[in-house]
């Protein structure tokens, strides 16, 4: 019972600890970006325009600057993309500013990000149930 | 540690983990589909007039005129009022080019973004001269609508401008027959945009009394809302619509697009409806795109009243056709029994065999002008035939 007990406890701090990683920092497709959502998009409100701020760094923790972003995503279950087209604007020192999102419907969404700057070209899938 | 222990520590945390699941609560869920829960619109930003009583009590009477008509029969009553109930009205059909689309309803169309079955519109003023120019509808010409408000109505405040005294009486329209295109270009650039700003004038004012059409609370809403005063009314709701409601919200997906107080989510989707007989595969909001981006009288178009920022679902458009393609407006459901013809083109009689189309999820017609992938975005959902009953009883509560 024991073991029972701590595998569940451990398995508690596995999901708990996911899940914060998941709503706040992810680590790009090739690996080689560590993006930061300032908000967490599962407590958007639907129908509602949301700006979001993200913090794109390296691997070693430096700002990425003068990138490019090009956001896309969509509903995987209802085969369809973004009701509308957002767009990245650079506030400085590695964070941008997402404007024009919006989600219209409730379930499973997944957020697009591609990064392009001088020196990495990465992809960042955030997925995430509203 | 015992069983009982153990069973603490989980539900301890079970209790403590973001992931663990709301409970199922009926009458909490319920609230959340009626009118108690609908907050009122915000102003429409691009209507001067959005909110003013008097520019309401004159769209009324604009809205009930029939000398704004070719035939001087036909107002924006006719086809959106039906016994004296605002529900969309089929009895006056219109000829063909606006043969294979149905009347959509005008109750609460303040909280849309996008108007039309394909969105062509991003304001209800917009979305309201459209059919006063449209040989199916109303059938006049641009110069005609404007010259007919004036002289009905001389003199108003809202309507008159600098150049009242010398409109041309001619029948002159950019999107008119060749005619009244000609006798359009013909006119000086200065006299059209002022015939332009006069006509959205028209238009806005129609919008601010449409603006005001609430919808009436339905059975749904007298059983939920006497529910939630004293719980013990909730076994006045008919178990039939209280399983169609759980279906509703469940497994028959209906709430994932028809959600919240007015049922629906605003937006565009493929669900692989097909065409009336005979008539061509509808383009659907592809088609409506791009027509709204070059209509004049959008949000951004210079007889708009917005200011910067104020037009953010146009600025932030996604154009893409694999989201528009064959996609129309998630109707409201609200008073969904009592119309007389269902689906973007009233192809649909009844509401059991709307039902029936979600449960089955045939293809689309469009998918053999792709190259794969899908195009509807439903899929079968299992219903069985009791099931498919008490849904239907639930549809005709709201």
């Amino acid at each position: 019972m024991k073991k029972l007990l701590l595998s569940f406890l451990v398995f508690i701090a596995f999901m708990t600890t996911a899940q914060a990683e998941h709503s706040a920092a992810h680590r790009s497709l090739a690996g080689h970006l560590e993006v930061t959502l300032m908000q967490d998009l599962s407590s958007a409100t639907i129908g509602d325009f949301l700006e979001l701020e993200v913090h794109i760094q390296n691997t070693s923790g430096d700002n990425i600057s003068g990138a490019a972003i090009a956001v896309d995503g969509g509903m995987m279950a209802h085969g369809h993309g973004l009701p509308t087209r957002p767009q990245a604007v650079e506030l400085g020192e590695g964070r941008y500013l997402i404007r024009g999102l919006r989600f219209s419907m409730p379930g499973e969404w997944r957020l697009v990000l591609d990064v392009t700057s001088e020196d990495v070209q990465d992809r960042i899938l955030i997925a995430f149930v509203l | 540690m015992n069983v009982r222990g153990f069973c603490t520590v989980v539900l301890i945390c079970a209790g403590l983990s973001a992931w663990a699941e709301p409970s199922d609560d009926f009458l909490q869920n319920a609230r959340k589909f009626t009118l108690a829960a609908l907050v009122p619109p915000d102003p429409d930003p691009s209507n001067r007039f959005s909110g003013q009583p008097d520019a309401i009590a004159f769209g009324e009477k604009l809205f009930f005129d029939p000398g704004l008509s070719r035939s001087g029969a036909i107002s924006c009553a006719t086809c959106h009022v039906t016994n004296g109930v605002f529900q969309p009205n089929e009895s006056h059909p219109a000829a063909t080019d606006r043969r294979f689309r149905s009347v959509m309803p005008i109750v609460a169309t303040a909280y849309q973004d996008f108007l039309f079955w394909d969105g062509r519109a991003d304001s209800l003023w917009a979305q309201a001269l459209a059919p006063l120019e449209n040989p199916s509808e109303h059938d006049l010409t641009r110069t005609e609508v404007v010259n007919h408000v004036i002289a009905a109505y001389p003199n108003h405040p809202m309507i008159a401008r600098k150049q009242s005294a010398t409109l041309p009486q001619i029948a002159a329209s950019p999107s008119g027959n060749a005619d009244a295109r000609k006798a359009w270009h013909r006119l000086p650039v200065d006299m059209q945009h002022d015939i332009n700003h006069r006509f959205a004038d028209i238009g806005k004012v129609i919008a601010a009394y449409v603006e005001t059409l609430s919808p009436m609370a339905s059975q749904w809403d007298v059983w939920v809302d006497a529910a939630t005063d004293d719980p013990g009314k909730t076994a006045a709701i008919p178990p039939q619509v209280r399983e169609g409601f759980v279906l509703f919200t469940g497994k028959a997906r209906c709430a994932q697009c028809h959600a919240g107080p007015l049922f629906t989510d605003f937006d565009f989707h493929n669900t692989g409806l097909p065409a009336r007989v005979g008539q061509p595969p509808d383009l659907g909001r592809q088609a409506g795109l791009v027509a709204l981006r070059a209509d004049p009288f959008n949000c951004l178009g210079p007889f708009s009243d917005a200011g910067p920022g104020d037009c953010m679902p146009l600025e932030f458009l996604n154009m893409s056709m694999e989201r528009s393609f064959g996609a129309f407006r998630t109707p409201s459901l609200r008073g969904v029994s009592q119309r007389s013809a269902l689906g973007h083109a009233g192809q649909v009689a009844t509401l059991r065999q709307m039902v029936m189309h979600y449960n089955n999820a045939p293809a689309s017609p469009l998918r053999n002008m792709t190259s794969g992938g899908r195009i509807s975005e439903i899929v079968p959902l299992g219903l069985s035939q009791s099931e498919v009953d008490s849904l239907i009883a639930f549809l005709e509560s709201i």
